[in-house]
């Protein structure tokens, strides 16, 4: 789907509009808190899963954008209605990944996305 | 061959990464694989954190000789109980502040170890020498 539909769909606000493409290509999501999780779960997913994914998280530091960056992830989605500061956008902007922030849960926004076609790493033959 | 030293500050949580960062973006430029970079990345990444958060602070050396890349941690303690339980999946003694800030979820060296071809470790009270060796394909 394209991004623009995600942020529509999640009633997300998009903190970098600067470098924010509305028609970028998101197929695939990873959901988690801890960022150890995401970078051993990850590490031989397929080049596509994070280029195109999205990395949605309630941690609200800069080592999600950290992370993010580490793994190749285009896009952040921050839940549970969080807000980062000042910093975290700086991150996520000198590393040119989008951060989205949604009011809703991580379970509602991966549930609202996978409806939409939108995939998991396990769900990856 | 080429030698990059860095120092890694304890408990700097805002800056932790940064290294990882400096070492991706420095593989990217050298054309380097994307699985090998994402590898590298993991493992430098997780080492890193693993300074920050858990000792007195230390230095990273970044050693490129070949298609040899060594990533070598040394920190001044207070060192590892028990290398053997830090290698299992899920054994942390990271803090609340840790765990606030993504870290504690007892991956660290496993992950080093699946990022890497081989993994050394050595830990004394006056400080862990963590070596990441990662072939360059």
């Amino acid at each position: 789907m394209k991004l623009k539909d995600a942020v529509k769909l999640l009633d997300a606000d998009v903190l970098t509009p600067d470098i924010y493409d509305e028609n970028f290509e998101v197929n695939f999501a990873f959901g988690s808190d801890m960022m150890s999780d995401a970078l051993m779960l990850l590490r031989t997913a397929p080049d596509k899963f994070c280029e195109h994914g999205i990395l949605l998280t309630g941690l609200v530091t800069r080592q999600s954008i950290r992370t993010a960056e580490m793994l190749d992830f285009q896009v952040v989605l921050i839940v549970r209605g969080k807000t980062p500061n000042e910093n975290v956008y700086q991150a996520a902007k000198d590393s040119g990944i989008v951060l989205l922030a949604t009011k809703c849960s991580m379970f509602s926004a991966s549930g609202k996305l996978y409806a939409q076609g939108v995939v998991g790493i396990t769900d990856i033959k | 061959m080429e030698k990059y030293t860095y120092k890694i500050i304890s408990n700097d949580l805002e800056n932790a990464g940064c290294i990882a960062s400096r070492v991706k973006k420095m593989l990217i430029q050298k054309g380097i694989d994307r699985q090998t970079i994402r590898r590298v990345a993991i493992a430098s990444y997780e080492a890193e954190i693993n300074v920050v958060i858990h000792s007195y602070g230390g230095i990273c050396n970044v050693i490129i000789d070949g298609n040899e890349l060594t990533l070598e941690y040394i920190d001044d303690g207070p060192g590892i109980a028990c290398i053997a339980d830090a290698m299992k999946e899920g054994w942390s003694t990271a803090s609340k502040v840790d765990n606030e800030n993504g870290f504690g979820a007892g991956m660290g060296f496993p992950n080093m170890k699946n990022a890497s071809d081989k993994l050394d470790v050595k830990s004394s009270p006056d400080g862990t020498r963590v070596v990441i060796h990662i072939k360059i394909r």
